[in-house]
């Protein structure tokens, strides 16, 4: 089946909205930079860091006047407020506005502002979205109006079970990947994914996070269940800054993430979240052919197109995920070179942390671009005009987008620079880390060789996936 | 023959493969020499005797 005919009536998009580059030196030889940059690295830190720095609890409070400025009663009110009206306008203009992506705001504003626009925000102020969280604050509004009426708090029927751990909410993520990349769209070509459906899933996840956080208590749901929570508070333990029993205080950057890697499910999450961005890009370079053979193959045996698109790209998803967790467990495995009584799941779960810098390094390297662009729009005409019916309530709905605003090469060395950012701080994580597990400076070094190796993999399959997608 | 026709897409993973084949090299010829290293070693005597 040709493929052209199933992208009738399709809407294009891109996830990583890049152009031909003009480069001084081709982009393979960027990966052999990047790769000697993070050698140069491990040896300085083999050399100059000899003792564990990020292990302690470094929080601190920030002086009273500033923790009261930024955290009080109408802060979080307000915070909670613009939560609830967020959500609600996301609905809104899901279930009322027009069904073209480009023109509506819930697209945009959940897939971008959201999903990518919190991670960014999250990595600098910490986690933000606990103030913001629409369900958090629509739960303690609804316990307030309890106690107010019953006079007291119910206890929540259920204790969560503590082995599940993350485990709920790395379903929840995994839920959200597939929706937004295999459900609605592959590469560039959207399939499926309309305002409607994403305001129907808004609410169907609306209505399964207040299930849960009846059933095992508001906090603790978040702490375990609530996908969104856990997500962006994986990236906020590399954050300066942490709210702690209501007093905002500042911590050692990065230092915060020693601690993440303790409960069930959260290897599991930081490997999802590299592998869901390596899926998107390769599914637009390298990935393309392989996954259009399937597709042919599964129309051929009487499937239909768009569900050939999606078990084609859902078994692809699924390869690439088992890819990255062999990777990983492979470089794991591979500390046993030293000495060591801790089994290699121990070891996982001891290292994990250092990987949520990747993480992060491969969204920003992945959808810099997507940001940039789209943010434009969210910021005036969809800000404007969220229904896309013709509004003009802030006088921007006439404004496009500047795609002039930034250059291809630009594009190319965020997309470099922030690989090796978040592999050199990765390497900077597990040193650290096997400083306080093997004790001797020497042996510390030797079992992060295969962590050095897995740092070098991950860089040059990033801009490798970069480069393909380039092309 | 699919595979040299399609040389251009295909070899190119080769030069990114390149730095990680020459870590994992160097990884693997390092841990061999401490190997070595270790045996080789003669035993330290005994402070005792």
């Amino acid at each position: 089946m040709d493929l052209a005919r199933l992208a009738d009536g399709l809407v294009l998009v891109g996830h990583a909205l890049v152009g031909r580059q003009d480069l001084p030196i081709p982009e393979w030889l960027f990966a052999w930079g990047a790769s000697l940059v993070l050698i140069v690295s491990f040896l300085a830190l083999s050399l100059a860091w000899r003792r564990s720095r990020l292990e302690d609890d470094s929080w601190r409070p920030v002086s009273a006047r500033l923790g009261r400025l930024v955290v009080n009663p109408v802060t979080e009110l307000l915070a909670g407020a613009v939560g609830v009206f967020l959500l609600g306008v996301v609905v809104w203009s899901g279930l009322a506005g027009t069904e073209a992506p480009d023109r509506n705001f819930s697209i945009t504003f959940v897939f971008v502002t959201f999903w990518l626009g919190m991670v960014v925000l999250s990595v600098a102020f910490g986690d933000l979205f606990r103030a913001f969280n629409p369900w958090r604050a629509i739960a303690r509004v609804a316990g307030a109006g309890f106690r107010l009426i019953a006079g007291q708090s119910a206890p929540p029927p259920l204790s969560y079970p503590e082995r599940l751990g993350r485990w709920p909410a790395v379903a929840g993520i995994l839920a959200f990947v597939w929706l937004e990349l295999i459900y609605g769209a592959a590469g560039f070509q959207t399939v499926g994914l309309t305002p409607h459906t994403v305001a129907v899933a808004t609410l169907a996840y609306s209505a399964y996070t207040f299930v849960g956080m009846a059933l095992f208590g508001g906090e603790r749901w978040l702490r375990g269940g609530e996908a969104f929570s856990i997500y962006f508070g994986m990236f906020a333990r590399l954050a300066p800054f942490e709210v702690r029993e209501g007093v905002l205080g500042r911590r050692r950057p990065l230092s915060a993430a020693t601690s993440w890697v303790s409960t069930p499910g959260s290897v599991a999450l930081v490997l999802l979240t590299i592998g869901a961005t390596t899926f998107d890009g390769a599914s637009e370079g390298v990935l393309g052919d392989p996954i259009a053979s399937l597709l042919d193959w599964l129309v051929e045996t009487g499937l239909g197109p768009v569900a050939a698109l999606r078990v084609a790209n859902t078994l692809f998803l699924a390869f690439t995920l088992a890819f990255v967790a062999g990777l990983f467990w492979a470089g794991i495995y591979g500390m046993h070179t030293v000495r060591t009584s801790l089994s290699t799941g121990r070891l996982g779960a001891l290292f994990a942390h250092a990987f949520i810098p990747i993480a992060l390094a491969y969204l920003v390297a992945h959808y810099f671009s997507l940001v940039v662009f789209q943010e434009q729009a969210q910021f005036t005409f969809l800000l404007s005009d969220p229904l896309g019916d013709g509004s003009d309530y802030f006088g921007t709905a006439g404004t496009g987008i500047d795609y002039g605003a930034i250059s291809a090469n630009a594009i190319w060395y965020v997309q470099v620079g922030a690989l090796i950012a978040g592999h050199v701080t990765a390497l900077v994580l597990g040193h650290d880390r096997a400083l306080k597990v093997y004790g001797d400076a020497r042996v510390a070094a030797r079992s992060q060789y295969w962590m050095l190796a897995l740092m070098v993999g991950f860089t040059s399959l990033g801009l490798y996936l970069l480069s393909q997608a380039n092309q | 023959m699919p595979p040299i026709a399609h040389v251009g897409h295909w070899a190119l993973w080769v030069l990114y493969a390149i730095p990680v084949v020459i870590v994992l090299g160097s990884i693997v010829v390092t841990i061999a020499r401490d190997r070595r290293d270790r045996r080789d070693r003669p035993p330290t005597p005994d402070p005792n005797l």
